[in-house]
């Protein structure tokens, strides 16, 4: 491990925890949150507020009460799948302006970055982007022609939440769960009306401005939100390919980005506070996202910066309806249901080349299941899905999927079993390709609570050929098959909980099997003509482990101190060819090892927040002859809430990249040295 | 420069004619006496020091690299080159290599100047054109040429220019348009000459008005490389395509009349769309190689005779099943041994541009007599030679 780096941002952190643990309440009395946790739901107050108020004037000291329980997670994911659950004070606490940064800062994927603006997309457990599916609110996101989303175009401000199942996910996800699947929910909407703007600066001319309106009225209730960033880029860097070497401002990497979203809901249980329960009438919620963005491509920083621009379209509007279904066999279930259309364009313009390019995709998805009830030995659910893709590529192809889906919990004292199949169809061209994806997960629970919880998960995952390496011209391969993958998991789960502290650990080991992966390569066309075209022909077989752990003290009265870590070791090897020196070798891009530990201190409405990351090496070329230097980065936030005016404001400033180290995430785009930012939230309730 | 290994070829050439074969009668008994025509030449010998393999990188990586090789001791020593992004090609001139640098498809690239043998940066000549460079050429100590490969947005070959340059203050003064896709480029008697790859043409350039002065359609598909051999004829590797197999053209300086044509058989070319074919003139031979891979190329190496301007050999290289493609070729008169550059076997059973790849030794016969590891995508091969 090249992890020389590493001590300084650990030292950080280690000192952070030292200086606070001396102030830690020794008397044993039980302390009060003073904000939410993200490892654990908001305490809830158990007295109905009604009642207090109709006894007598009287003064109680009660002890507070904090309610303790695993962290929610979809239902779509196992409870044996190795999974990280973030949300919106986890997401808040990060400082991550989009989705890309939070991955980075607090889940084990590994995060690839073209520079500060470029694209930047996540994979897991060793697979490329195109290899983890990317959901909103349940919804695939990836595009049909990439088979990858560009995760700097999603900003935390409209997220709620965020799961990252790791490993093999298809049997619920579909195709392109190799290594895993982002889950992102949106912002919820409620009766209650709130308003919140957020305006900010940084260096290398960052602006931002933001404002959420929430709101409703008896079964009503909507949301609208609109984000708008800019930033330069203009950051300076050492160009290594200037000679003599020199300090030189990155040109052509400024970025424009508009975000709106909007959604409403419609609950016919009237009482929007108890629809967080299991709906007793219809919900629908029809929601909508824009976004635009205009960016340079300043190219790598080998070359002199040209005059590339990419301009990204995406729109997405998708409905989602839950209905308690009547009497007969399905008594008591419920019927989830929902429905997206997704367009997307990305133009493309060099001014030197001559090129105006612009590629459009559209999708259209429709999913139906419903949730039997649940019986003493467990519950079953069972769905039905559509899609239909349309590119622009090679003047336009498209393609239709349809799935069905049985996913069970069966519990036997301490076990749970948790069986699932799906199967997938796709129509192509005439030809039907026909996937089954099995998942089985077991968990086992020694104890009453969840003390320990042993876990083990077998599924297998495959991904459909995207519409690029089917039809691009020149090169495109219509013949492609997909890829298939297999993995399994073992692992513990522990959790601690204590009046003061909790404490969450997890472990995992895991081995995953890759086949008939996709691959570009040169291939003949005619004397002196060669042609890059995909084939599959690639293999990988990867192991690893995943740790993980959470925890929380309670130092003080009004201090709190929050601590994480996420430590990922991967080997992912290529196994295609024994000819080759690439048989054995890492693959490109993954990291052997990432560290990444946090940590935050709350003291009224004082908030300091340290997040550090320390990524291994990344081999560029696929005999490991070749590599980046591992990189630590720490980012340093604070943050003072405080009311005036009836208005509770928000000032932050951060520090991103502390310790100033010049480093890139892909060789050739360098990422921004230290720099500040800094932002004013002002929310109102009426 | 080296010469004596050559001497058995080079009789057969000397006796076309009879004054030739005077002035061998009159050598021949001081050569077998083993006499020294001048007495301060004792023990003065050329060696080749150093075999210089340019390696272009993976073009996604831009890493660039540079492998000397010692034939004294059969090392090899591995040069990170820093600040080199993807090596075109490379040209030696006083004690300094040239190195022609690409560094993106809508980039002008730039020139890098190493010193030799240490291979330290020494300076950089910023191209100007805004298509990456392919070639250099010197007209004088005072001027090069580089030729600059545009493309549209299909990547298909426009009519391009040769930047020229001053070596004086090393930036560029001026441009001259030439055809669609030049590729090599080689002065002499006061022309420049351009190989138009995609217009199957050479453009001539006077190196004293640095104008256009004429074309030369070379009526052979995709010209590359261009020497000046031993006769003061532009030989012109055109490498074939399509249905076209590859021929050498020799040109007239003077006249640009098209003087000799030697048809190869098979299609040239290098695996990374670089040096195809190199010229010894001590030898007085140009080797060839069908290097593509995926059936593109056949593996066989043509050596042809510049001084009698045949065909006089075709080697196959050996087979080696970690090994496909051929990516460059350089023969060392000195030692006899021809260098062919190769590419490691991919992952996906084809090429790997992104592995360590691998100079083979050969000796005249096309045998195997040794090996080393060069850098990344190996693309350019030229000798280092001294005088003992």
């Amino acid at each position: 491990m090249a992890f020389a780096p590493f001590p300084s941002a650990a030292a950080l952190l280690l000192g952070l925890t030292l200086a606070v643990l001396p102030a830690m309440n020794a008397s044993g009395q039980t302390p009060r949150s003073p904000e939410p946790d993200s490892s654990r739901p908001s305490p809830a107050d158990t007295v109905r507020a009604d009642s207090i108020g109709a006894l007598p004037a009287m003064r109680v000291d009660l002890p507070a009460i904090t309610v303790e329980a695993p962290q929610p997670v979809s239902p779509a994911v196992p409870d044996a799948a190795r999974t990280t659950v973030l949300d919106s004070v986890a997401i808040a606490r990060s400082g991550a302006a989009s989705v890309d940064d939070l991955l980075s800062l607090r889940s084990g994927a590994f995060v690839k970055q073209y520079g500060a603006s470029g694209l930047a997309t996540a994979s897991l457990r060793g697979t490329g982007a195109s290899r983890t599916v990317v959901l909103l609110d349940g919804l695939r996101l990836s595009d049909p022609q990439s088979g990858q989303i560009d995760l700097s175009l999603l900003p935390t401000l409209l997220i709620e939440s965020a799961t990252v199942q790791h490993g093999a996910g298809s049997a619920r996800s579909g195709s392109g769960s190799l290594g895993g699947t982002v889950r992102l929910q949106t912002l919820r909407a409620s009766n209650r009306t709130t308003v919140r703007v957020r305006g900010g600066g940084g260096a290398f001319g960052e602006r931002q401005g933001s404002a959420v309106v929430s709101g409703g009225s008896g079964r009503w209730s909507g949301l609208v939100a609109a984000r708008r960033y800019a930033s330069a880029g203009d950051f300076s860097y050492r160009n290594e390919f200037l000679f003599p070497p020199r300090s030189v401002e990155r040109e052509g990497a400024d970025i424009q980005t508009t975000t709106v979203y909007s959604r409403a809901t419609w609950d016919g249980a009237r009482d929007a506070a108890a629809s967080a329960g299991p709906p007793a009438a219809p919900r629908w919620t029809v929601a909508t996202w824009v976004t635009r963005s205009d960016r340079g491509l300043p190219g790598p920083a080998s070359a002199s910066s040209s005059d590339a621009r990419q301009r990204d379209r995406l729109g997405r509007l998708w409905i989602d309806g839950t209905v308690p279904l009547g009497g007969g066999l399905l008594g008591g279930s419920t019927l989830d249901l929902q429905a997206q259309t997704h367009l997307s364009s990305l133009r493309y313009t060099n001014a030197i080349t001559g090129t105006d390019r612009t590629s459009r995709t559209q999708s259209v998805d429709v999913t139906a299941g419903i949730g039997l009830p649940p019986t003493s030995t467990g519950t079953l659910e069972v769905g039905l899905s559509g899609g239909y893709d349309r590119a622009s590529v090679n003047d336009g192809v498209d393609q239709l999927e349809a799935a069905a889906t049985a996913d069970g919990r069966l519990r036997a004292g301490p076990l749970l079993v948790e069986p699932a199949l799906r199967l997938d169809a796709t129509w192509l061209d005439g030809s039907t390709t026909l996937v089954p994806t099995p998942r089985l997960g077991v968990s086992l629970r020694p104890f009453e609570d969840e003390r320990v919880v042993v876990k083990a998960l077998l599924a297998r995952a495959f991904r459909v050929p995207t519409f690029n390496e089917r039809y691009y011209e020149p090169g495109g391969n219509p013949d492609l098959e997909p890829e298939d993958g297999w993995s399994a998991d073992l692992g513990v789960r522990s959790r601690l909980s204590r009046p003061g502290w909790t404490v969450q650990a997890e472990v995992t080991g895991y081995t995953s099997r890759l086949t008939d992966q996709i691959v570009w390569r040169p291939s003949f066309v005619t004397n002196g003509v060669q042609v890059w075209r995909p084939g599959n022909v690639g293999a990988v077989r990867t192991w690893g482990l995943d740790l993980s752990m959470r925890g929380r003290v309670q130092v003080a009265d009004a201090v709190g101190l929050r601590l994480g870590a996420v430590f990922t070791h991967t080997r992912a090897e290529n196994r295609a060819n024994r000819l080759s020196p690439a048989y054995g070798a890492q693959l490109p891009y993954v990291p052997p090892q990432q560290l990444k530990l946090w940590g935050g201190l709350a003291w009224n409405g004082l908030s300091v927040d340290l997040s550090g990351r320390l990524v291994g090496p990344r081999f560029y070329s696929s005999d490991e002859s070749q590599r980046l230097a591992p990189y630590q980065v720490v980012d340093l936030r604070a943050g003072y809430r405080f009311s005036l005016a009836g208005a509770n404001l928000t000032a932050r400033v951060q520090v991103d990249n502390l310790l100033d180290e010049r480093y890139q995430v892909v060789r050739l785009y360098p990422m921004p040295p230290r720099h500040v930012s800094a932002s004013v939230t002002v929310s109102l309730t009426p | 420069m080296d010469f004596a290994p050559f001497m058995p070829r080079t009789i057969s050439s000397l006796l076309r004619t009879s004054a030739r074969r005077l002035l061998l009668l009159c050598l021949l008994p001081l050569a077998l006496a083993g006499c020294d025509l001048f007495e301060e030449d004792d023990d003065e010998s050329v060696v080749t020091t150093g075999a210089v393999v340019a390696n272009s990188g993976n073009f996604s990586d831009q890493d660039g690299s540079i492998t000397v090789f010692n034939p004294q001791d059969s090392t090899a020593t591995l040069n990170d080159a820093e600040g080199i992004a993807f090596i075109n090609s490379v040209t030696l001139r006083n004690d300094q290599l040239f190195v022609v640098d690409n560094t993106q498809a809508d980039n002008s690239g730039r020139i890098t100047v190493l010193d030799l043998p240490g291979l330290n940066r020494v300076g950089q000549i910023a191209n100007f054109d805004g298509s990456p460079p392919r070639s250099l050429a010197f007209a004088s100590d005072e001027k090069a040429y580089i030729t600059n490969q545009s493309l549209n947005s299909n990547f298909q070959p426009v009519p391009s220019t040769v930047s020229i340059v001053d070596l004086t203050t090393n930036a560029p003064v001026d441009s001259v348009p030439v055809g669609s896709g030049p590729e090599g480029i080689a002065v002499a008697g006061g022309r420049a000459f351009v190989a138009n790859s995609a217009d199957g043409t050479l453009s001539v350039i006077d190196t004293e008005t640095d104008s256009v002065d004429a074309g030369v359609d070379l009526g052979c598909t995709g010209p590359n490389e261009v020497f000046v051999d031993e006769e003061n004829e532009v030989a012109v590797v055109c490498e074939g395509g399509g249905e076209a197999t590859g021929e050498v053209v020799f040109v007239d300086p003077s006249t640009l009349q098209v003087r000799d044509r030697v048809a190869l058989g098979a299609v040239v070319g290098s695996a990374n769309f670089t040096q195809s074919a190199s010229y010894s003139s001590s030898a007085e031979e140009i080797y060839a190689i069908s290097g593509g891979v995926f059936g593109s190329g056949t593996g066989e190496i043509f050596r042809i005779n510049t001084d009698g301007n045949v065909l006089d050999t075709t080697l196959q290289v050996p087979d080696d099943p970690q090994l496909t493609g051929m990516t460059a070729v350089g023969y060392d008169g000195v030692s006899e041994s021809l260098y062919v550059a190769r590419l490691p076997v991919g992952p996906d059973g084809g090429a790997s541009f992104s592995s360590r790849g691998t100079a083979v030794l050969l000796n005249r016969n096309g045998n195997r007599v040794g090996s080393f590891e060069t850098g990344i995508a190996p693309a350019h091969i030229t000798f280092l030679r001294d005088t003992r």
